[in-house]
């Protein structure tokens, strides 16, 4: 009993912000034609819904009818979870903080080499290329006389490598290329120059999961 | 024995679909969109079926059971509309609950618009998470968790287990098979031997194809054709278990386009005072490889962050965290094993057949990779053929 009185007395203390945006937002949807005919799109269907909440299935009404009075009820709902205190998503400095990493997707979007390695192959082979020791092992990539041939990081890129999956699909020839040159380069001071053309010569439609080393 | 809870939760109406370019970022109830998506499309449907869209592919008495149908699936109005009305509050819940004595009178909930659910794409997480198979309405699981599954294997063959051994060769001869392994805390100390009639062998192919093992051309072909998948996982702890006081979320996933994917809710201990553990991020794809760099503090770091825009509650009640990344498992080097069409059609038999003395077993040797399951299937299978192997032999 005590949360629930305690969650009235947070919902009643909310300030007013919230309750302008779920009128924004809502008044941004009027104005449409109230008419339903056959010529409608699929875009203006919702002329007839007349004000959306988006708020709607969490705010007060939703949730508080066994917990609030017809009174209480009878001020503007408010949503149950306080998100008042949240920052807009675009202005939360932590958010733009990890942004930089994710990308806002679920891929690689730069074609900056460093970035490439520190958000994929680090993963595994650690973020100084130094690899790492289990039960298996992941091979060191810095200091590695195999990283001298860029072509055998292509290709280890394009086709995978026994337990290493392809990155095939996840990056392009630039992001292959970028990649590849900051392990040639920054990783083992080699000073080959690797093209996104380079990665074009060995690309093919279907990485097969092969050995190289068979 | 192992308990098992009659109910695990992967379907949830009460739990969210999230974008965050979309219904100005707030999480709408997985309900709220099925219902809407199917009132909408029936909507449409019978509107094509009305004009004559559809007179080529039903004949006329098909037409009219075609949009009864529609009408009873969509809970469209006399005109086959979809609009908010007493009817569609049945299905996808109400405004104002309808209670007991004086208080509040019950009011309908109003559709969402279909030009903002197709633009979100929170359909796709419809049909490719919740209409699938794999989430059936009744699931089960041990009390505890799937984890208990190999606990309960642990106390039962307790005296069969030697820990910390890590295998470094396997050779098999004419009469058998001998493992070489050293102790996993101090791999520079001494070789100790083991030796059997037979080894059944479930070390990951990203380690087993390091190993010195004496195996066919085709198994060892097979064993290096397998590469292992990412995925990254975050559970977070906290005070109470306001999904389910303040949002009336019991179980189920909440899907989301930010770098976490998934939320999931405990299907234990439901309604219990006291802290409760969610899932809090749940991944594949580059997603995962950017995960997989990150520190343990920061993969917790990140979910909060991002966790807060679906349950602002995260903040003020975080009390612990915890994440795993597959790839860094220093005795799994992955996720799973990925099978594609032409990898089984090539490999998958090589792998899984007897190779004189040794037979490997996993989930990399089934048809149901990543799960549980396929690894016991598999360990069940080889058992049964590895005895009739014996048997023959005399």
């Amino acid at each position: 009993m005590n949360t629930i009185i305690m969650k009235i007395t947070i919902m009643k203390s909310m300030t007013p912000k919230m309750l302008m945006i779920m009128l924004l937002s809502s008044s941004a949807l009027l104005g449409c034609s109230q008419k339903a005919g056959d010529v409608e799109t699929i875009a203006s269907k919702h002329d007839a819904e007349q004000t959306v909440d988006y708020q709607a299935s969490r705010n007060t009404g939703s949730w508080g009818a066994v917990y609030m009075s017809r009174d209480e009820l009878k001020a503007q709902p408010i949503n149950v979870v306080d998100d008042s205190s949240l920052p807009n998503m675009e202005n939360d400095p932590i958010i733009s903080e990890w942004e930089a990493k994710f990308e806002g997707s679920n891929a690689f979007i730069t074609t900056d080499g460093k970035k490439l390695y520190h958000d994929s192959c680090a993963g595994c082979h650690m973020h100084k290329g130094e690899g790492a020791y289990g039960a298996g092992y992941y091979p060191p990539l810095a200091n590695n006389s195999k990283m001298q041939s860029k072509y055998y990081i292509i290709n280890i890129l394009i086709n995978g490598f026994r337990g290493m999956p392809s990155f095939h699909m996840m990056m392009n020839d630039a992001q292959m290329a970028a990649v590849t040159q900051y392990v040639v380069s920054d990783l083992n001071g080699y000073t080959d120059t690797v093209t996104a053309e380079d990665v074009a010569k060995l690309r093919h439609a279907n990485p097969p999961g092969y050995d190289p080393s068979e | 024995m192992l308990r098992c809870n009659p109910l695990y939760i992967q379907t949830n109406d009460r739990a969210y679909l999230h974008r965050t370019n979309h219904f100005n970022g707030v999480p709408q109830r997985l309900g709220d969109i099925k219902n809407d998506i199917q009132g909408h499309v029936a909507e449409l449907l019978s509107k094509s079926v009305n004009v004559g869209g559809l007179d080529r592919s039903v004949n006329t008495e098909d037409k009219e059971k075609l949009l009864e149908g529609l009408k009873g699936w969509g809970v469209l109005d006399k005109d086959y509309r979809y609009r908010a009305s007493n009817e569609t509050t049945k299905h996808r819940g109400f405004s104002v609950f309808p209670g007991g004595g004086l208080m509040p009178n019950e009011k309908p909930s109003k559709p969402l618009p279909i030009s903002e659910i197709l633009d979100s794409g929170m359909w796709g997480d419809i049909y490719s998470n919740h209409m699938t198979y794999g989430h059936q309405p009744t699931m089960f699981q041990p009390v505890g968790g799937m984890g208990k599954i190999g606990d309960a294997f642990t106390r039962e063959c307790r005296d069969m287990i030697e820990f910390n051994a890590k295998v470094t060769k396997i050779h098999q001869d004419d009469t058998g098979v001998t493992v070489d392994y050293v102790d996993s805390n101090s791999p520079d100390g001494a070789t100790k031997t083991i030796r059997a009639d037979w080894c059944v062998c479930n070390i990951h192919l990203t380690v087993l194809t390091q190993l010195d093992i004496n195996v066919s051309k085709p198994m060892k072909q097979a064993m290096a054709a397998v590469p292992y998948d990412t995925s990254y996982k975050v559970g977070l702890e906290f005070n109470r278990r306001f999904w389910e006081e303040d949002e009336w979320i019991y179980g189920g996933l909440t899907y989301t386009n930010m770098p976490i994917t998934q939320i999931a809710y405990p299907s234990e201990n439901m309604f219990k005072d006291g802290s409760g553990v969610l899932l809090g991020a749940y991944g594949f794809g580059a997603t995962s490889y950017k995960f997989n760099t990150l520190t343990p503090q920061e993969r917790i770091n990140v979910a909060l962050a991002y966790g807060k825009y679906i349950h602002p509650q995260y903040p003020k009640e975080f009390r612990a965290g915890t994440s795993v990344v597959w790839h860094r498992i220093p005795w799994t080097l992955g996720c799973y094993g990925i099978w594609s069409e032409s990898s089984r059609e090539q490999h998958y038999d090589n792998l899984c057949s007897i190779d004189n003395r040794i037979v490997l077993t996993g989930e990399h040797c089934s048809h149901i990779p990543a799960w549980q399951e396929g690894a016991i299937l598999s360990g069940i299978d080889a058992a049964k053929r590895l005895h009739k192997k014996a048997k023959m032999l005399g």
